[in-house]
């Protein structure tokens, strides 16, 4: 039961950010999709985690709406891989999601915060 | 490392997703289980360990084809494979519509270098199209033009009452013949006095043209008839000008010459006429020949007809030539060789630059090709890039003709691209090519006919509109046929380097550079033999000194006041006052004025020789001066005297001749002193001394001989001094100055209007100007194919180092060999230069070969130089090998600097 719960919670929240995490992951610099992976895992400690199949929908569906494009590029010596970089759309969007997810946290905090004072 | 795509692709399965972008996410999402896997390998567990819990990534769960399957179906219109054929023609088409645009926005710089190439071509031709347009193929604004010919004396020539009236009597072939007569003069109703040019309309001519007015009427049968009231139909432009438009004109009476005249009729804003002579008359008036109909002398209408249903030019012509025969026997003393010619309206208004017109044409299709051969090689290029897309397309089950339309679409689409650049870089054309044809605002050449018909309209934008699908299919279609039959086996087993491209495509490129040197070459003999040309027309001497000199007719026509001792008085103080103005050396008078004017001739007799038999008498260009003209306009005076204020009425005559009739009638004895008429010798006629010969000067054209000419002093010229007709009553001035001439037209105007305000002045230029406009055909023929050359020569250098370049940047590998087996660099450079120059010779052997045809076509538009000119040929072709050996050995110089080892490792 407790371990259900905690899935759901996951998923949710996930659901909630996960598209504003990989577009300010690709903000700066194109990345392959095991590096966001990789990164997602290393900078939340381990809280939080994607798989295959839960980032490259993902991934997809944000190329899809045009906030990001992946284009596969070719290093001497290595297999080609898919990186993907922040669209000139999605550098409209990502402020939009992070005043959207900072507000949605601002008001949880409040309430809980309240509830507790 | 374990296979993960057999899994992957069973959770796919159920997705229906179209093979390339299947085999796309397999491949991604197979290198993150392998990375996967790879994590977990080194944190310690056994293989088998690590691929369970790989596996775990994908299985235990749907979300991936679940998920995936929402985006699914949007992505299969996206993940769209160009050149697999998947549904209507329509839909594919705009499939290869929306991929083209995005393969093109992919390269930017090969899109923007394509689109400019071709927007010159496609610009060019669109300007000189529209030029083509509205003077050789609009038909003229009058009913069913092409029945509509003139009928002249040798074809130019104008003709008398009497013949004329002779030829309509007589003719058969003609549904209606009529005359006109060039006519004008001052109109003086409001403050600034204006002379404006007229044509007399003969009785038919409104009906044989078949216009209708804008207002109003044209004439009738009573118009015509002495003593009837003075009617006057008004140009569009003139009613505009000096009417403000007011429709409430019809019926106003107006004061031309001093006689008043009613107007009747405006004409609509397209008509004018006529289209090859007189082309600024404004204003037209009945002509009435009742009392010149016996007149075999005054040479002065020019004869329309109308053909009739059925009747051709030629039959026309045998009709003329046999009343023209009947004619020489009844009046052999003034109809003996007389000739006719009947010539086709349209011929005798654009034939003389129906040539030049199309020789441009063919001058910008050539720039045209040669934009398209660029692109061509262009595509090329980007082909070999594309090879391997090609083959994995056509492994993937693409039909070959689907291929090459989606290549074809992507072409089409840069040509269309292109073309909307062209019509801007076309308008900007054709802007400045009225500007220049308009001619300057002397208003003395009659420049282009027909300039006002020049726009950028309906078949213009068609011509573009075709030109622009040709040049698309032209460019595109051999890189797109070459492209979409990829040699699969060849392709996929070369290096990725593509080098399979060099010997197919390579043969293709050696014919682009033959093309494309031979084209320039064509065009750059063809704009060298007109700039000889012209440079030998620039060193004639007009027998004058053109430079500071100001020309400007002043008029009296018409005031009946300004005749005798007050016309002479008034001149007399015209040239004092502006001669005392500052910055004026010297100023005279002359009826017509070199190349600018109007030319007469007259017969003359010399003293004591025998009548010659009818038709051979002898003709002089005529002229009326006033004193000092010759020391004005820097004419020689090589004996004799010049006219000066004691050869009056009352003295003896004088005349002064030029060199050309002094050599042919005194050829072996000093003419100054003898005696000519231009009278009757039979009949008691005025002899005139000859005081003076003076250095010829140029007459009528720029190239052409110069004739007898003889000049009168203008005292002694009754109608010149009495005459009321604006023939006699105008002179043009000839002011030399020691400053700019065009500063002193203010003060100039001041001087005549303080003498008599009602003097118009027309026709102010300055005799640089004049010459200048004598040589304006030679000068546009000159200017526009010399542009189009020097664009030709940029677009084929261009073209051969774009190929040169890249052959070097293919052959990076094969050079790198050759250095590393010991070839010196100089080596490497005669290599790579001498395999462009083999190409460019055999291109520029091909261009002389083409170019010894097509010049032979110029050879009216050439002045003593030969269309064959051996200097041109191979001065051109000596250009054109240095330029073409300049755009090798830049790539060459880079490719002798290719490091052996960096070269070996592209590898």
């Amino acid at each position: 039961m407790q371990s259900m719960r905690t899935a759901m919670r996951e998923r949710e929240l996930k659901k909630g950010s996960a598209e504003l995490l990989i577009l300010s992951l690709v903000q700066h610099q194109p990345r392959h999709g095991y590096e966001i992976c990789k990164l997602i895992d290393v900078r939340s400690k381990g809280e939080l985690h994607f798989n295959v199949a839960s980032l490259y929908p993902l991934l997809y569906r944000l190329e899809d709406r045009g906030w990001i494009q992946g284009r596969w590029v070719e290093k001497a010596g290595q297999r080609r891989r898919r990186f993907y970089r922040l669209t000139a759309e999605g550098r409209k969007v990502l402020p939009l999601q992070q005043r959207g997810w900072l507000a949605f946290v601002e008001a949880v905090s409040r309430i809980t915060g309240a509830e507790h004072a | 490392m374990p296979d993960w795509k057999p899994e992957i692709k069973a959770h796919l399965a159920a997705l229906n997703l179209d093979a390339l972008r299947e085999a796309e996410i397999v491949e991604e999402l197979s290198q993150h289980l392998d990375d996967r896997f790879e994590e977990w390998i080194s944190s310690g567990n056994s293989e088998e360990e690590a691929r369970c819990l790989t596996l775990r990534e994908i299985n235990g769960t749907e979300l991936l084809a679940t998920t995936l399957k929402k985006i699914g179906g949007r992505r299969r219109s996206r993940s769209y494979v160009p050149a697999i054929s998947n549904g209507s023609f329509m839909q594919n088409f705009f499939q290869d519509f929306r991929y083209g645009l995005r393969a093109l926005a992919r390269n930017p710089s090969f899109t923007a270098v394509a689109i400019l190439t071709l927007a010159l071509g496609i610009g060019a031709n669109t300007a000189i199209f529209s030029v083509v347009n509205g003077v050789l193929l609009k038909p003229l604004p009058y009913r069913d033009p092409g029945q509509i010919v003139t009928i002249l004396h040798n074809g130019t020539g104008p003709v008398n009452p009497a013949d004329f009236l002779d030829w309509r009597a007589q003719n058969t072939s003609f549904e209606r013949m009529a005359a006109a007569e060039f006519w004008g003069g001052t109109l003086t109703d409001s403050d600034r006095p204006e002379a404006v040019d007229g044509i007399r309309f003969g009785e038919g001519l409104f009906e044989l043209l078949g216009v209708q007015p804008f207002l109003g009427r044209t004439f009738q049968a009573d118009d015509y008839q002495p003593g009837h009231e003075r009617v006057l139909v008004l140009s569009h432009s003139l009613w505009r000008r000096r009417f403000g438009a007011n429709p409430s004109v019809i019926g106003q009476a107006v004061t031309l010459d001093t006689q008043t005249y009613n107007i009747i009729g405006v004409m609509p804003r397209d008509f004018r006429f006529t289209p090859f002579w007189a082309t600024k008359s404004e204003m037209c008036a009945p002509l009435s020949l009742v009392d010149r109909a016996n007149n075999r002398g005054g040479n002065s209408l020019r004869i329309f007809g109308r053909l009739k249903t059925g009747v051709t030019r030629t039959q026309a012509q045998t009709d003329m030539d046999g009343i023209c025969k009947r004619l020489e026997q009844a009046y052999p003393d003034s109809n003996t060789g007389y000739v006719v010619r009947v010539d086709r309206l349209i011929d005798k208004t654009v034939g003389n630059v129906r040539l030049a017109l199309m020789i441009l044409l063919g001058a910008v299709v050539f720039v045209l090709l040669i934009a398209c051969v660029n692109v061509a090689n262009l595509l090329l290029v980007r082909a070999a890039s594309r090879e391997k897309e090609m083959a994995i397309r056509a492994a993937l089950g693409a039909g070959r003709w689907r291929a090459v339309r989606q290549l074809l679409t992507e072409s089409l689409l840069l040509a269309c691209l292109a073309s909307g650049v062209g019509l801007v870089f076309g308008f900007l054309g054709v802007h400045a090519l009225k500007t220049f044809l308009a001619g300057s605002s002397s208003g003395f050449a009659v420049q282009l006919t027909r300039v006002h018909e020049i726009a950028l309209d309906g078949p213009t934008l068609l011509f573009t509109l075709a030109i622009t699908l040709l040049t698309g299919v032209i460019f595109g279609l051999v890189p797109a046929v070459r492209a979409a039959r990829p040699d699969l086996q060849e392709t996929l087993k070369e290096s990725g380097r593509g080098s399979s491209a060099g010997r197919r495509s390579g043969n293709f490129r050696s014919v682009l550079i033959i093309t494309e040197v031979a084209l320039a070459l064509i065009m750059l003999v063809a704009a060298g033999l007109l700039m000889r040309s012209f440079v030998r027309l620039a060193a004639i001497d007009p027998g004058f000194k053109p430079n500071n000199v100001l020309t400007m007719i002043v008029s009296l026509s018409g005031q009946q006041d300004f005749v005798g001792p007050k016309r002479e008085a008034f001149y007399e103080q015209v040239l004092q006052k502006i001669e005392a103005l500052p910055g004026v050396e010297a100023a005279s008078a002359i009826n017509h004025l070199p190349l600018a004017g109007d030319l007469w001739d007259r017969g003359i007799s010399i003293q004591g020789r025998p009548l010659p038999p009818p038709g051979e008498g002898i003709g002089a260009v005529y002229r009326v001066s006033r004193p000092k003209y010759f020391s004005t306009m820097g004419i020689p005076l090589l004996s004799g005297r010049d006219f000066n204020n004691q050869d009056r009425s009352e003295s003896p005559g004088v005349v002064i001749i030029n060199e050309e009739l002094a050599k042919r009638e005194f050829p072996h004895e000093n003419p100054v002193g003898k005696r000519i008429t231009l009278d009757d010798p039979r009949k008691n006629p005025t002899w005139l001394t000859i005081a003076g010969v003076v250095k010829n000067s140029k007459q009528a054209s720029w190239s052409g001989m110069v004739d007898n000419e003889m000049y009168l002093p203008w005292l002694q010229s009754r109608d010149f001094v009495d005459g009321i007709p604006r023939h006699f009553a105008g002179m043009t001035l000839v002011i030399r100055t020691a400053i700019t001439p065009r500063t002193i037209i203010p003060s100039v105007q001041n001087v005549i209007w303080s003498l008599n305000k009602n003097a118009p002045l027309s026709s102010i230029t300055t005799l640089e100007e004049v010459v200048s406009n004598a040589v304006w055909q030679q000068r546009f023929n000159l200017i526009l194919i010399g542009l189009f050359a020097a664009l030709a020569l940029i677009l084929a250098s261009v073209g051969i180092y774009g190929v040169m370049a890249f052959t070097v940047a293919q052959r990076t590998q094969e050079l790198g060999i050759r250095l590393a087996l010991g070839a010196q660099r100089i080596d490497l450079i005669r290599l790579v230069v001498g395999q462009g120059m083999r190409l460019t010779l055999i291109g520029v052997v091909v261009g002389l070969a083409g170019a010894f045809a097509v010049t032979r076509l110029m050879a009216t538009l050439l002045y003593q130089v030969k269309t064959h000119d051996a200097a041109t040929f191979f001065g051109v072709a000596l250009l054109l090998a240095g330029v073409a050996f300049l755009a090798c050995w830049l790539p060459a110089r880079r490719a002798s600097q290719v490091d052996p080892i960096e070269a070996l490792r592209c590898e």
